[in-house]
């Protein structure tokens, strides 16, 4: 079994009479990229800053690499990099500046400072004082100062959050190589759907501070795929052949219909077999948005 | 961790207006004061008296009144501002340093500014009579009052320290760069009415300096003690609510 690095156990944060997050079980797996999504105002902020020891939580508990963060929120922030939105920099300082600060706080080597640098992309302007940067360069050395020292999971908050397109391509490929190149865990918060498509292994999807789903992206995959699509020669001998053989089916606009996606290639063979002529078979998937959205107008109503 | 902390809190004042204001906020004194002697000195000439009183009672009775406690207010909201304006708490919190290093090293840099702006004030009055001097050697300076100079500002140093503390954690408190400056606009002028009441004045935190001065005790006396123990009370209340708040 997977180590698990977040371990959430039903929290809750209350902010006055209002819930942000009610209920949260998390479960990050190590080496994993966890893209946590949800409309603006779902708690993903909440639940980002609950995790880094900014809020406290109402009730339930919170374990990083298996350790209560009350009682070890140190260590666990020794190894915890995080960007909360907009990344927070010094723009009087130079980057190797901005990085000298928490290293020293992490009591990381000198050398750190251009390693992160080099991840980033930004070694040939260390010198130059932050306020001379891009967005997209302010948001890579947000990054940079995330992985400095010897971190093991970044939380990124909404990482692509005002970045050109280009600064959006750049941010999404260098948070795909890094569990595989640098050993991090990632967990990210968006609400853009492309996002998670393009970087994430595992989804964790937060409507009005509830989890609806939270899974792989295979897991994802597969229930986005909703229904069978055949077209055949005789629909009424269809339906007949295919409920007496246990799956349930419908015609509709000229198809036959089931939500069976898993028996396709054997409704297939028993169609063939049973003499028709199958033209056309497909299976059906719905958008991740629209999926989103059903997951969470469900949760709403 | 504390004293690492406390070598990023230097690292951030580079380049800042913060560091600026330790040598413009004394010089300015010192060059008024080297204006109205300069411009006195006809007089002091025919009457053959010593410049040096009162060009160093004029300069400690101004600063700590009126300059000092600006520059207390200035200080601390700039300071507060390196980490309101970028949003940086939440990075800066979310790092392994227990909380009270950030809030004491924070406390730590305004104290040694405000020192280290009284050093500046000390050499450059005492430079500026050397020039005067210079310029008017008929002008008659008695021995360099050392003694009469530095230790009512050593007073002062210490009689500032709880004013220091409590407009360090309204600038901390307050993410608004307004609140802590009419915080400490208002209470400088609440502390020169206060002190016109020696009662009152040896117990409010922003008439406790130009008290020190006033009551002329040579070595420590009670508005000290009141000033030592109340920063150390207003620290640890301050540092206990720093570390329990959240940043949302």
């Amino acid at each position: 079994m997977p180590n698990v690095v977040i371990s959430t156990d039903a929290i809750t944060r209350l902010f006055q009479r209002k819930t942000a997050v009610r209920d949260l079980s998390l479960q990050v797996e190590q080496g994993s990229i966890y893209a946590f999504l949800g409309p603006n105002g779902a708690g993903k902020s909440t639940t980002i800053r609950l995790l880094l020891g900014l809020l406290r939580p109402s009730a339930g508990n919170i374990a990083l690499f298996g350790l209560d963060l009350r009682r070890h929120r140190r260590e666990i922030l020794a190894r915890t990099g995080s960007l909360v939105e907009t990344p927070s920099l010094y723009e009087h300082l130079s980057a190797r500046e901005n990085l000298e600060i928490p290293r020293r706080i992490l009591i990381a080597p000198r050398s750190d400072v251009d390693r992160v640098l080099g991840i980033v992309g930004l070694e040939n302007v260390g010198r130059n004082l932050v306020k001379t940067f891009s967005l997209g360069m302010k948001q890579r050395l947000g990054l940079a100062q995330a992985m400095l020292g010897k971190r093991e999971l970044l939380i990124l908050d909404e990482p692509t959050n005002g970045l050109d397109p280009a600064g959006i391509q750049e941010m999404r490929s260098l948070i795909r190589r890094l569990p595989g190149e640098h050993g991090v865990t990632v967990f990210l918060s968006s609400h853009l759907l492309t996002e998670v498509e393009q970087v994430a292994t595992h989804v964790g999807m937060l409507s009005q501070g509830e989890l609806v789903f939270q899974g792989s992206i295979e897991e994802l995959e597969r229930l986005r795929q909703a229904r069978l699509q055949i077209r055949v020669s005789d629909i009424d001998s269809a339906l007949a052949l295919l409920s007496a053989h246990g799956w349930q089916a419908r015609a509709e606009n000229g198809y036959v219909v089931t939500s069976d996606v898993q028996a396709a290639a054997a409704i297939n063979r028993a169609l063939i077999e049973g003499g028709f002529e199958v033209d056309h078979l497909t299976v059906q998937s719905i958008s991740l948005e629209e999926m989103f959205l059903k997951m969470t107008s469900a949760e709403v109503n | 961790m504390f004293f690492r902390v406390l070598s990023t809190e230097c690292l951030k004042l580079k380049r800042t207006l913060a560091l600026w204001m330790v040598l413009v906020s004394p010089l300015v004194m010192v060059l008024l004061q080297f204006a109205i002697t300069y411009k006195r000195a006809p007089d002091f000439i025919q009457n053959a008296k010593d410049a040096w009183p009162p060009m160093v009672l004029q300069t400690v009775e101004v600063w700590t009144l009126l300059m000092m406690p600006m520059f207390v207010t200035l200080e601390t909201s700039l300071l507060a501002g390196l980490e309101n304006t970028g949003k940086n708490w939440k990075s800066l919190l979310a790092l392994p340093a227990p909380r009270w290093t950030i809030y004491t090293s924070k406390l730590v840099v305004t104290i040694a500014l405000l020192w280290a702006a009284h050093a500046v004030l000390i050499g450059g009055t005492l430079g500026s009579g050397l020039l005067l001097k210079l310029i008017h050697p008929n002008l008659k300076f008695g021995s360099m009052p050392l003694h009469p100079f530095v230790v009512p500002m050593l007073r002062v140093s210490a009689a500032a320290l709880l004013a220091v503390t409590i407009q360090h954690w309204v600038s901390l408190r307050w993410y608004s760069f307004t609140v802590p400056m009419g915080f400490g606009m208002c209470a400088m002028i609440a502390g020169v009415f206060a002190v016109q009441s020696k009662a009152i004045g040896s117990w409010f935190p922003w008439s406790l300096p130009i008290r020190a001065v006033l009551d002329g005790a040579a070595g420590v006396d009670r508005i000290t003690v009141v000033a030592v123990v109340g920063a150390t009370v207003a620290a640890i209340i301050g540092c206990w609510e720093f570390v329990r708040r959240e940043v949302g």
